[in-house]
């Protein structure tokens, strides 16, 4: 019993798990036959076994840098997601407040972000305040717009349920809408999480502080600059890295939420 | 806990109390119904359900009867005409304790709930304690013979089993009219067959008043003390069967010579071939 489980679980696993590894050992293999048959200069595409080299050279400054960008990413997700969540909840409570914000909402989120990020930064000056704001703004319209689709997608025939029996406003909100809501809301969150990555970065490019207050978008920049290839794309893969991490994350925190129900989460035998 | 306590008082279950005793429980008189755009759903519709009476409310698609039944329940309300339940507005009459209820179409359970925790939603919603609201659950899910599924969540049942959970949330308020809007209407025959059965049985047990809504001839009769057969656009009583074959019906029922007979005579007042039928027309 416990050797068929077991047994299952590995096949399982590799069934999962060995497709993305072996096209990530072939992806690599790629590179040095690239880099040895076409004999790339070191400076313009670093060897696999360089981009390591450089990362231990330099463990230092990239951990520091990758601590500081995390930060700032989390910060500005976090904020994301309590005033996204929190206009949401406010759309959903007005028809009027959601006719006259949604469309915004929709379209704001088409704002290419790196063109308004140096306004930022004459407002709020180089360092945390600007890259957490940048880092939030992006991760905020995904969250707003899902939330609010969530919101406003309510099952009919449950409002009707709720209304049959005189549930309050708040009965509403906290027993239907809400929980009908929180696949969405993850939706958004899983989004969120990948952007304001990415806007920590953008805001460290524009904004960012040099030497032991850099992030990795500081770095990318000042590497690139003296073309220290090797510890560039250590720093860029560092910066990918993290994305995936945060967007595995609320997958997870996504699979807790919704495992016992929702077709997203549930595990099916055919 | 005074609500609570309402609970209890009725939990002895499905007898009478506190319903004013004299007239019929649902009164709908000379009731029109015009949509938004125009369209004329029901044309001065006119008829009662007595106590603990099975009527049911036949007709094809577009007929108005899951309409004239939802403004029974209170959503909407009619153009014109009025109705009465318990000699109440609808709206108001919902809100007594063990009022009318309504089963709807779909199961409409939250994924999210387990089977009790959907169950116990309107006991939940009237703040009644956890502890009564959970033994009353169990008791309704008793009732339609799913006690053993009370920790499960609705997407690993049955749709016939959802339909009974539906059915069950419904009996925990212990009402004593139920409406009901094609429930079993999404259900493969041989389920359907077997829920009217148990709906049957509950009923005769629990001595409920029952508005049932259905577009199968076959269903209708089965159920029903009375059946009213509705013609579409716009909606009107073309006719009432009366069926008194006396409770309960076995299977057997199916397949006798009385069973068609009904069956052929509302098929005729669906088809507007009624012999004296269009005379509900008032």
């Amino acid at each position: 019993m416990t050797r068929a489980v077991s047994r299952s679980a590995l096949a399982h696993i590799g069934r999962e798990y060995l497709p993305p590894v072996a096209f990530g050992v072939l992806f690599i293999a790629v590179w040095y036959a690239i880099i040895i048959a076409l004999r790339v200069p070191g400076f313009i595409l670093p060897s696999p076994g360089a981009v390591v080299a450089a990362a231990v050279k330099n463990s230092g400054g990239l951990s520091h840098a990758i601590l500081r960008t995390f930060l700032e990413a989390m910060g500005g997700f976090v904020l994301s997601v309590i005033v996204g969540v929190a206009l949401a909840l406010l759309m959903s409570q007005s028809k009027v407040i959601e006719r006259s914000l949604y469309p915004y909402a929709v379209i704001l989120q088409t704002i290419p972000i790196v063109a308004i990020a140096p306004v930022i930064i004459v407002w709020f000056g180089p360092g945390v305040p600007s890259i957490l704001t940048v880092s939030f703004i992006l991760a905020l319209f995904p969250i707003i717009s899902n939330t609010t689709l969530g919101l406003i997608s309510t099952d009919h025939n449950l409002l009707n349920l709720m209304e049959l029996n005189e549930a309050s406003r708040s009965q509403l909100l906290v027993k239907l809408r809400i929980p009908y809501a929180l696949p969405y809301i993850m939706g958004g969150l899983r989004i969120a999480s990948g952007m304001a990555v990415i806007g920590a970065i953008v805001g460290e490019f524009v904004g960012g502080i040099g030497g032991v207050q850099g992030g990795l978008g500081y770095l990318i920049v000042a590497t690139a600059s003296m073309l220290q290839m090797g510890y560039l794309f250590a720093a860029a893969l560092a910066a990918c890295g993290m994305g995936i991490l945060m967007f595995v994350a609320m997958n997870g925190v996504s699979y807790l939420m919704l495992r016992n129900w929702h077709e997203s989460s549930v595990q099916r035998e055919n | 806990m005074p609500t609570s306590a309402t609970a209890r008082d009725t939990a002895p279950a499905f007898d009478r109390r506190g319903v004013p005793a004299a007239g019929p429980p649902v009164i709908i008189d000379a009731v029109s119904k015009v949509y938004s755009n125009g369209t004329k759903a029901l044309d001065h519709v006119a008829f009662t359900v007595a106590d603990r009476e099975f009527v049911t409310l036949v007709g094809p698609s577009g007929c108005g009867k899951s309409t004239l039944l939802r403004m029974v329940a209170g959503l909407g309300s009619p153009t014109s005409g009025e109705i009465t339940v318990f000699a109440l507005p609808p709206a108001e009459a919902r809100k007594q304790q063990g009022g009318a209820t309504f089963v709807f179409q779909d199961p409409t359970l939250m994924p999210w709930r387990s089977v009790l925790a959907n169950v116990t939603l309107p006991l939940e919603l009237r703040g009644v304690d956890p502890a009564v609201r959970a033994q009353e659950g169990m008791l309704a899910l008793e009732l339609v013979g799913l006690a053993g599924s009370a920790r499960a969540y609705p997407r690993q049942l049955s749709g016939g089993m959802k339909m009974r959970v539906s059915i069950a949330r419904a009996m925990a308020v212990h009402p004593q009219l139920l409406l009901m809007d094609e429930p079993f209407g999404a259900l493969d025959e041989i389920t359907r067959q077997r829920l009217d059965r148990e709906l049957q049985s509950l009923w005769a047990r629990s001595r409920l008043t029952v508005l049932f809504v259905t577009h199968n001839v076959f269903e209708a009769v089965f159920m029903s003390t009375r059946i009213v057969v509705m013609s579409p656009q716009p909606g009107r009583v073309a006719g009432v069967v009366a069926v008194g074959v006396p409770f309960p019906r076995e299977d057997a029922f199916r397949s006798s010579p009385e069973f068609g007979r009904l069956v052929q005579r509302v098929t005729e007042l669906l088809a507007g071939a009624g012999v004296d039928g269009l005379a509900g027309d008032a």
